[in-house]
């Protein structure tokens, strides 16, 4: 039997990891990325790259979609030298951006007027699950579209939920997902540097919380991060700023109030307007920070030696 | 050629209707259109003419003012299918006075220059009364020959005009900005009118004391009545402050400035809106906090009075 070949177009902090994973199980993949450092990363690794989506989705089977927005997602399928209409029809695209639920039923409908079927398929875990296969995905489409989807997911994650039979439910839990990882992420951040104005060890309040019914796991991931004031991007501050404004705008839709979400995005947007876009979400400490005038590493530091 | 009296109105609801009421009382000639047949019979009992569609309202006028309720409106009204600026006499100015995105202004501007015509930012304060008074404050951005295409149909409308320069745009930013405040001010009239009422003082009393005092707010001054009287007859609606503190947010967003109070204030309304008042007056507001301390104004109000 030949391989499955699928176009991946979007080799980022996710999608280079999930090309990847399909390269080394065996599928035919084509990478694209605009970014040509991405491209040749991914040719270094083995991978075959294509000069544009259309050459990327050309006869394949499946089309995986890693980009950052639903603008970017049209443009690689409908803009010019698109992917659409490069694809044989019946094939699947699974599109793995986080947006609006809305959005993904657009899009299901505009690629079913193309003749083509679609996965609506968010996924959770960060880069290093992205890296090491153990991700998880969050899928909704019809029957067909996930058949046809479901070897190139298992491929890439741990973990696969499929939570509705069309385009729009799976947009929707990883919405509310963010909601929970934006909140949890700002609460972590007040309470460490709640500890540090405190004059707490925030290691031993670390080891506490941990342990105590006030973790959660982006706490527990976070605290080392801002401890070692490692901001390295793996979900940037950018993203929850996105994120969350598609959480409020889809409650707004519902006449549906939510004041953490709300409150969060603001530290959110505070972080990003205070230079800090780009960095790990975690950055979202030195909003507290620079209000308060504490500073949670240097006290993390000051208690390791203590 | 400035002083004009005739123009096209687009969009007679409850601010448009008496703002062409009065023109077509000033010996302006008025041509309206807005889809509600009643309301283009209230028009033309003012002595103003009833037209078809936009586009009919608009023909041949070298002054056309534009009070709809949202940008998608405007953007049809103006754009779409019958829409007004095809119809407009070469070197035409719209005068917009709905509250809209700044960035939707800024991007009007330059399609209507596109076409040959001019753009005056023009967005009001001062509710249905002040539109009804000829009395309302305007807050005003475009070009010098913008500005006098317009006077006539300021003089009538407005007490007050703030020139805020000659770019549209500015006159959308002043707007939203005073938007915030007017929002978080209602919310937070309703919240400590609910919180005394809850700790036993009279409401009308409390009301009184704030009134003379430093706490005192214009829209608290206002908007006080209607929650002491349990009047929710829709003067401004919940869902106007859904719209213009989401389009505050947008704002501050784009600009990357966080808005906490804001989003506070907008989740409040959000709240009346999924409770039910959506369509009620915003001092509806109230009810989220009486529904969850289980405390009534306006019940409390009468016992006191009585």
């Amino acid at each position: 039997m030949m391989a499955t070949t699928i176009g991946v177009i979007g080799l980022g902090a996710m999608g280079m990891g999930m090309a990847l994973n399909l390269h080394r199980k065996g599928f035919a993949v084509r990478g694209f990325d605009v970014k040509r450092a991405a491209t040749d990363a991914f040719a270094a690794a083995g991978g075959a790259i294509a000069s544009g989506p259309a050459e990327a989705a050309a006869g394949a089977d499946l089309l995986l979609i890693v980009v950052f927005t639903t603008e970017q997602a049209e443009d690689v399928l409908f803009g010019a030298g698109g992917a659409a209409a490069a694809l044989p029809k019946g094939a699947t695209v699974i599109v793995s951006t986080t947006y609006p639920p809305d959005k993904a039923e657009a899009l299901e409908r505009r690629l079913a007027a193309a003749g083509l079927l679609m996965v609506d398929a968010p996924v959770t875990g960060g880069k290093k699950g992205a890296d090491e296969a153990t991700m998880t995905v969050i899928g909704s489409g019809p029957d067909a579209a996930w058949a046809a989807a479901e070897p190139a997911l298992r491929a890439m994650a741990k973990t696969i939920y499929r939570v509705g039979d069309k385009a729009g439910p799976a947009s929707l839990v990883k919405m509310i997902n963010q909601l929970l990882v934006g909140i949890h992420g700002v609460a972590a951040a007040e309470a460490l540097a709640l500890s540090a104005r405190a004059g707490l060890d925030p290691n031993l309040v670390y080891d506490v919380i941990t342990h105590g019914v006030g973790n959660s796991f982006v706490f527990e991931r976070q605290a080392p991060l801002i401890f070692a004031r490692d901001y390295a991007p793996r979900g940037v501050v950018g993203i929850l700023v996105k994120d969350l404004a598609a959480v409020l705008e889809t409650a707004k839709g519902l006449r549906f109030p939510l004041p953490l979400g709300a409150a969060a995005h603001q530290q959110f947007l505070a972080a990003a307007g205070h230079g800090h876009e780009q960095e790990d979400a975690c950055a979202v400490i030195k909003v507290y920070e620079a209000l308060a005038g504490v500073d949670v590493a240097a006290a993390a530091e000051k208690g390791r030696k203590a | 050629m400035t002083g004009v009296r005739a123009c096209g109105f687009l969009g007679l609801g409850a601010m448009g209707g008496p703002m062409a009421a009065n023109l077509a009382k000033s010996q302006f000639r008025v041509v309206g259109y807005d889809p509600s047949a009643p309301a283009l019979d209230a028009l033309e009992a003012a002595g103003g003419h009833r037209a078809a569609s936009a586009a009919a309202a608009a023909q041949g006028q070298k002054l056309l003012v534009v009070m709809v309720a949202t940008p998608e409106q405007a953007e049809a009204a103006l754009f779409g299918p019958e829409g007004a600026v095809p119809a407009l006499a070469p070197g035409a100015t719209v005068v917009l006075h709905s509250t809209v995105p700044p960035a939707f202004v800024e991007a009007l501007a330059a399609r209507l220059a596109a076409a040959g015509h001019l753009l005056l930012d023009a967005p009001v304060s001062g509710g249905q009364k002040g539109a009804q008074a000829g009395a309302l404050t305007v807050m005003a951005s475009g070009s010098a020959e913008a500005f006098a295409a317009a006077e006539p149909e300021l003089d009538v409308v407005a007490k007050r005009v703030f020139r805020l320069g000659d770019k549209p745009g500015a006159g959308a930013n002043a707007k939203i900005a005073h938007q915030l405040l007017a929002g978080a001010h209602i919310v937070v009239a309703a919240e400590a009118i609910a919180m005394a009422t809850k700790a036993g003082i009279d409401p009308r009393l409390f009301f009184e004391i704030v009134t003379e005092s430093a706490g005192n707010s214009w829209m608290f001054q206002n908007r006080g009545p209607h929650m002491l009287d349990g009047d929710f007859t829709p003067l401004s609606a919940v869902e106007i402050f859904v719209k213009d503190l989401g389009i505050v947010l947008e704002t501050g967003r784009a600009l990357r400035f966080p808005l906490p109070m804001a989003a506070a204030a907008h989740q409040q309304f959000l709240a009346a809106a999924a409770a039910g008042h959506g369509r009620a007056d915003d001092a509806a507001v109230v009810k989220v906090y009486e529904a969850l301390a289980q405390v009534d104004v306006a019940q409390a109000a009468k016992k006191r009075g009585a």
